[in-house]
């Protein structure tokens, strides 16, 4: 018989009378790697805060290592036993350096001289998995990228050493550029087969396709397909995960045709020509420009400035713009409010009646976004944080979208969102730019840019290339980012 | 059960149940308690109104506060009245005076904060400090009485109970709680205090809002000021010392979050006139003032604890 790392059986959970999770048996063997999948709020982040001891379950029973774990089992007591976990909502301390925060979750770097200690064991993982990362031991967290951030969480993960059993890795690339992606990838694959098991979650599934050995596929909180990794397909997987294939087969085609926009009205223009410090962004009515290239390399900073617009001194814009950011708990969401507040910040004037807030009026127009994109919410009244993460996404869409604002801008939106919630996105943008709506659009996701009419490419700080819709695959798009 | 466990919830429900208590109290060793209430309810309008102004403020974020406060109280009050000189007919240009001065302090504090780039508790500090040495300067050892209109009108109280300002006062509260909840300005604030980034993505005009916040919370010290030295029988340059700690004390008794975004005004009513009827049983009990405090501040501690306002972020 193989050795269990890890058994689950019939594990359930509820919150309140809604079940999270329904009856889920999975094993898992030291060396393995197993790929998890599933929309947004199939169970995966439930389970995986089962494993690592962060609220126990409310029924059946796991075992670690052949072990049982009862109800003291909480995260330090994970931690002992070898679990540890990358989230995609990261843990990290901003105002810590990077040594330090290594410290935080392994105690075990004490006495003198811990943070050199601390921080040659975290430069020593960087080293093996991101060469070429560009992190300084002692450099502060917050003075870091969203995408390097990410890269230090999987380092610290690493950084138990020995101690490291089973690794959890939940939307680990969803703010990596593909370079850094794959370098986490091939990690993956150099370390398969010894002594770690990994559980990998991601929405990106090439990925998981690329560095697994079986794939377990979940739906609605249940178990509904596992495959062997080789023999599994993009189709076989979106098919067990119970979305249309119809729909992702159109998405996979995108639409792919050039439209001509020439004639349309300029809502983007540079007030300058051009300088040799890079090219400059034009957007006409009804049209999808993307932002590409590597993750961190100035995209955001661009839709910053654009997004402040009377005061943009590079280009003449005819505002008010929105943006839709991609980290929402960062730049999105108000955590204390409703859904319904968060939704109707943007359009104050139009749910108002002698300058107060008219709350029916305010009701109905979530109501009308929860029924046309399927915001998945138990009352529009619930606070924005008891959703899961791609319908706080659908919230934010549904918040711009409801404004009259004629160019939208978009910093990476999908992020670490489910795969029928991206099927949603890309409707709603495809819809609104038929009715003469623009977007901007920074992407992490090479798939993503073919919705696009045209891909500005970004190289350290600016934009080095622009290629039309029609030819912005990975490869040209690759080509112009190093 | 759940019932009841959700109004316990409600943090503003805690400095009811302590103002109901600390009265039962009163009642239980004094015979006319209800002239207690009623003499506390009037200077309880006081801690209102400055406490509904502090909690703009705090509303707008970790590290928001108006220390100036005391100061201001003291300022527009005594100005007011310098200007009425005693005399009916100048009340209008004495409110006109007095508010506008409050207003300057409070649009002043914030140009300090987003110029200077002061932490507020320091900027609203280093004002009054301005302010208080202005107050010296023209006000010191003056006598500035109310005119007689104003005090009869701070006075006066309904079927001999109610006191009038402490309906005005619970009008003004209902309005801000309708603006809070209900306004544009309201929302804003609360999106500000919450996360002050995306607000701005949201298209806020942030520093706008903050600069019509400390306004207002001048503005409400302004009338404070006025109110009370009319109250009072004239304005003192002290008259507003022990409003700084307690405005605060009442806002976060209240229920609003000291960490911003969230705001309160009904638990601000029950806060303050639970203080003022602890400083009245207290008197009645004949304890001495260096007790007084200390029981004060164990009440405060108390109250905050029950409600459970627990540090965020």
């Amino acid at each position: 018989m193989a050795e269990r790392l890890v058994e689950t059986k019939g594990i359930g959970k509820n919150f309140g009378i809604s079940p999270a999770l329904v009856d889920v048996s999975l094993t898992l063997a030291p060396g393995e790697c197993l790929g998890l999948v599933g929309h947004n709020g199939a169970g995966k982040s439930t389970l995986m805060n089962i494993l690592t001891g962060i609220f126990p379950p409310s029924s059946g029973a796991f075992s670690l290592n052949g072990r049982l774990q009862d109800a003291g089992y909480n995260v330090r007591a994970a931690n002992s036993r070898g679990v540890w976990a990358v989230f995609q909502e990261l843990s990290l301390c901003l105002n810590l350096t990077v040594a330090e925060n290594l410290r935080v979750f392994h105690p075990e770097f004490r006495g003198w001289g811990w943070r050199k200690r601390a921080g040659d064991a975290i430069t020593a993982i960087l080293d093996e998995i991101f060469p070429g990362h560009g992190i300084r031991p002692n450099q502060r967290v917050e003075t870091l990228n969203l995408g390097r951030r990410q890269v230090v969480e999987i380092a610290k993960a690493f950084a138990a050493g020995d101690g490291l059993g089973l690794l959890i890795l939940d939307e680990p690339t969803s703010a990596l550029d593909y370079h850094t992606a794959r370098q986490l990838i091939d990690h993956l694959n150099r370390i398969k087969g010894g002594s770690i098991g990994i559980i990998y979650i991601s929405h990106i599934l090439d990925e998981v396709l690329a560095c697994t050995d079986r794939i377990v596929v979940m739906k609605d909180g249940r178990i509904s397909g596992e495959v062997a990794s080789r023999d599994a397909t993009r189709d076989r997987l979106i098919e067990l995960m119970g979305s249309k294939s119809a729909s992702a087969g159109e998405a996979r085609g995108g639409d792919r045709q050039s439209r001509d926009l020439s004639g349309r009205p300029l809502l983007i223009s540079p007030r300058r020509p051009e300088e040799k410090g890079g090219l400059r962004l034009t957007l006409r009515e009804g049209e999808v420009v993307g932002l590409a290239g590597l993750a961190g390399h100035g995209q955001t900073d661009l839709l910053i400035e654009l997004f402040d617009w009377r005061r943009n001194p590079d280009y003449r814009i005819e505002g008010p713009l929105t943006f839709i950011p991609g980290d929402r708990q960062r730049d999105g969401n108000f955590p204390l409010w409703s859904i319904i507040k968060n939704l109707t910040i943007l359009v104050y004037p139009r749910v108002r009646r002698y300058r107060i807030i008219d709350l029916s009026l305010e009701r109905s127009v979530s109501g009308r976004w929860r029924d046309s994109i399927g915001i998945r919410a138990a009352s529009l009244g619930d606070n924005i944080l008891s959703l899961s993460g791609g319908n706080q996404q659908k919230v934010l869409f549904a918040r711009c979208l409801e404004s009259a604002a004629k160019a939208i801008l978009m910093d990476d939106p999908t992020r670490g969102v489910d795969v029928g919630t991206k099927e949603i996105i890309y409707r709603l943008i495809r819809e609104e730019r038929d009715r003469g709506r623009s977007f901007v659009w920074y992407t992490t996701e090479m798939d993503e840019l073919k919705h696009c009419d045209r891909v500005y490419v970004f190289r350290n700080g600016s934009m080095v290339a622009e290629i039309p819709g029609t030819e912005a695959t990975e490869e040209a798009v690759l080509r112009s980012s190093f | 059960m759940s019932g009841i466990g959700s109004l316990l919830a409600r943090k503003w429900l805690w400095s009811y149940l302590g103002a109901a208590a600390v009265f039962g109290i009163i009642a239980a060793v004094s015979q006319n308690s209800f002239f207690t209430l009623s003499a506390s309810i009037s200077f309880a309008t006081f801690y209102i109104l400055v406490g509904i102004g502090q909690m703009l403020v705090i509303t707008t974020g970790p590290g928001n506060i108006d220390l100036s406060i005391p100061n201001t109280i003291a300022f527009s009050g005594s100005l007011a009245f310098a200007l009425m000189n005693e005399n009916n007919a100048n009340i209008p240009y004495g409110l006109l005076g007095g508010l506008a001065a409050a207003a300057a302090i409070g649009a002043f504090n914030y140009g300090l904060i987003r110029f200077i780039l002061m932490p507020p508790m320091i900027a609203t500090l280093a004002s009054s400090l301005i302010v208080r040495s202005l107050s010296i300067i023209y006000f010191r050892g003056m006598q500035i009485k109310p005119p007689a209109g104003l005090a009869w009108f701070v006075n006066y109280r309904l079927a001999g109970v109610v006191p009038i300002i402490f309906l005005f006062v619970l009008v003004l509260a209902a309005m801000m709680q309708l603006i809070l909840a209900r306004a544009q300005y309201g929302r804003y604030i609360h999106a500000i205090g919450q996360n002050i980034k995306a607000a701005w993505l949201c298209g806020v005009d942030v520093k706008r809002y903050k600069l019509i916040t400390y306004t207002l919370s001048g503005v409400f010290a302004g009338v404070t000021g006025i109110l009370l030295a009319a109250f009072t029988g004239g304005a003192t340059m002290s008259m507003g010392d022990e409003y700084m700690l307690n405005s605060i004390a009442v806002v976060v008794m209240g229920g609003s979050s000291i960490a911003g975004g969230d705001s309160n005004v009904i638990g601000i009513i029950g806060s303050s006139v639970l203080l003022y009827l602890i400083v009245n049983l207290l008197n009645i009990l004949g304890m001495e003032a260096g007790l007084r405090y200390i029981f004060t501040g164990v009440v405060i501690i108390g109250i905050i604890f029950l409600s459970g306002e627990k540090m965020r972020r």
